[in-house]
């Protein structure tokens, strides 16, 4: 399988629209960065101050769609121009075909992450100063960060794989990209429903135990986490009490073997034509 | 010796499309076994089986005498080349890049003989012009380059000849034999210039509805491919009755023309009619092609 990993990076290294993308997040990162400091910080409480936690991780707007185009563009390639029968031909198993587009979209992911990040805190570090959390939760934020990264690249890579269509893939993988922010955002307006509005009973209150599960899913979704990890230092704003950061990397984790698992089951007995 | 791929009551069904049905056919090391037969009959499916890329629904094939189940068929399919349809190309990237991907694929440590590849088949002086920007017969060319990477010791091709000119043709006809001559690389190849596959082929296979309907040598073809002489006289009774008198069948087909079957002895034939009287005006020779026969197989009906 090294074979093919080298081979694939040596692509993803060829590739122009990798490039184009790791320099619009990189680019994104400085926006973003300078726009916190413009319109956030002059109204920001002193007792919180704006740290490089949030604006290091703040990708999770973005790295879902950017993500989407890179993993269906880069692996699709291979379906279009027909160059993944050559892998299967040499004699390559179905799974070390799929894992190997799958190590290589994961990397490719999270170096478009860190392009935001690298610009964000080159940008950032200087005005808003250094990490303020201990280095061993900078450590399990970034772990936590290149997982759910690495989710979006196994659900994309699934995708991709299962329906052998460039176009397609592209396509599905965008909406379903928007399809989790805007989904992940719903459930987040809704941890901010009182139960009673006025003294008469709130009706959009999910209830008690709805509203356990739907944090659940939140902190499941990987754009849920992006948004959590990004607030790690304001937690105390959060809606949600008690966001378990140490449990996101094994939801991350269980993701990446749900997608993988049913992935790589499709893949075996797909046609290749 | 070992047979190269032998395959056994293959069968495959697309949801109500049965492509294959039980077909078995055995293709002998170092021969070059040509597949024969129209659209829709099988040849594309049958490649892309023994390529690995479907599964089949029945039957099965060995590879240089491993089951496909096995998982021994791995290391065998590394010394199998193919162009299955189209040529698996990145058409971003220029032809040593490509030649580069499929190196590194096949874990070959050292490019040095990619040159060498990309002359073998006419593409070194592409440059960094991308296969993008590659005529359809470039591109095919390129295909083949990259089947041809790690030397492989079965190569098999879907319409090799497809959007190439006649003298790309000939070139990789000519590619083929030499491939075949010096370094005994076995050669499946489907094509449905048959008059094309005739100059190589010392194997045939006859397909029909996902079935074999023949295999046959190149030989034994030769064989049964009947000769006959289409002659041109004065006296078309005179001709009746001297090849009557010499035992040779004789076909009129006009007033003037008749087909003679059977070895015949030219000087003896003439001589005899010249006694009789009788002019020859015209003799050429006539062979039953690969065409005619596949279409006497499949019983005449054409694409």
């Amino acid at each position: 399988m090294r074979n093919l990993i080298c081979a694939s990076f040596s692509r993803l290294w060829k590739e122009k629209i990798f490039w184009a993308a790791l320099a619009f997040m990189a680019a994104a990162g400085i926006f973003f960065t300078v726009i916190q400091h413009i319109a956030q910080q002059p109204y920001r409480d002193p007792a919180y101050p704006i740290t490089p936690e949030e604006f290091c991780f703040n990708f999770h707007q973005l790295i879902g769609v950017v993500s989407a185009m890179i993993c269906c563009l880069f692996l699709g390639r291979e379906f279009q121009d027909g160059a993944l029968r050559n892998k299967l031909i040499a004699g390559y198993p179905r799974w070390k075909v799929y894992l190997s587009g799958l190590t290589v979209n994961a990397a490719a992911s999270v170096l478009l992450a860190l392009g935001y990040s690298l610009a964000a805190c080159l940008c950032g570090m200087p005005v808003f100063g250094g990490f303020v959390v201990s280095p061993g939760e900078v450590l399990l934020l970034i772990l936590s960060c290149v997982l759910y990264v690495a989710v979006y690249a196994s659900l994309f890579t699934m995708i991709q794989m299962l329906s052998g269509s460039r176009a397609a893939a592209v396509a599905l993988c965008i909406l379903l990209a928007l399809g989790l922010y805007v989904c992940s955002e719903a459930i987040f307006n809704l941890f901010y429903e009182p139960v009673m509005w006025d003294g008469i009973y709130n009706p959009n209150y999910p209830g008690d135990a709805m509203r356990g599960y739907l944090e659940v899913l939140y902190e499941f979704l990987p754009t849920g986490q992006g948004r959590l990890l990004t607030e790690y230092t304001q937690a105390a704003h959060l809606p949600i009490k008690n966001v378990p950061y140490g449990l996101l990397p094994c939801y991350s984790l269980a993701l990446i073997a749900f997608t993988t698992g049913g992935g790589l089951l499709g893949f075996q007995k797909k046609n290749i034509s | 010796m070992e047979d190269c791929l032998k395959v056994r009551g293959l069968t495959k069904q697309y949801r109500k499309c049965r492509a294959l049905d039980g077909l078995s056919l055995t293709i002998p090391q170092g021969a070059i076994y040509g597949l024969v037969g129209k659209n829709g009959s099988g040849k594309t499916t049958l490649i892309r089986l023994i390529c690995g890329l479907q599964q089949p629904t029945a039957g099965e094939y060995s590879l240089y005498g491993v089951h496909f189940k096995d998982p021994a068929i791995t290391k065998c399919r590394r010394r199998m080349g193919a162009v299955v349809e189209t040529p698996s190309i990145y058409r971003n990237m220029s032809a040593r890049d490509n030649l580069k991907q499929q190196y590194q694929i096949l874990g070959i440590p050292s490019y040095d003989s990619i040159d060498e590849l990309l002359e073998l088949v006419g593409l070194a002086d592409t440059g960094r012009k991308k296969a993008s920007h590659f005529s359809l017969g470039m591109r095919q060319r390129l295909g083949i380059a990259m089947a041809l990477c790690g030397d492989p010791d079965f190569l098999v091709l879907d319409e090799p000849a497809n959007g190439l000119d006649p003298q790309g043709i000939i070139e990789i006809r000519e590619l083929i034999l030499n491939l075949n001559r010096r370094r005994q690389v076995t050669v499946l190849i489907s094509s449905h210039i048959l008059d094309e596959l005739s100059r190589l082929a010392t194997h045939y296979g006859f397909l029909d509805k996902g079935r074999l309907l023949k295999e046959i040598s190149a030989a034994d073809l030769e064989a049964a491919c009947r000769k006959s002489i289409r002659i041109q006289v004065s006296d078309l009774r005179a001709l009746v009755l001297t090849a009557h008198r010499l035992g040779l069948d004789c076909q009129v087909l006009d007033d003037t023309t008749a087909l003679l079957s059977a070895q015949v002895d030219v000087t003896q034939l003439v001589q005899a009619l010249a006694r009789e009287g009788c002019q020859v005006k015209s003799l050429t020779n006539q062979e039953e092609s690969l065409e005619s026969y596949y279409m006497n197989l499949v019983g005449g009906e054409q694409e």
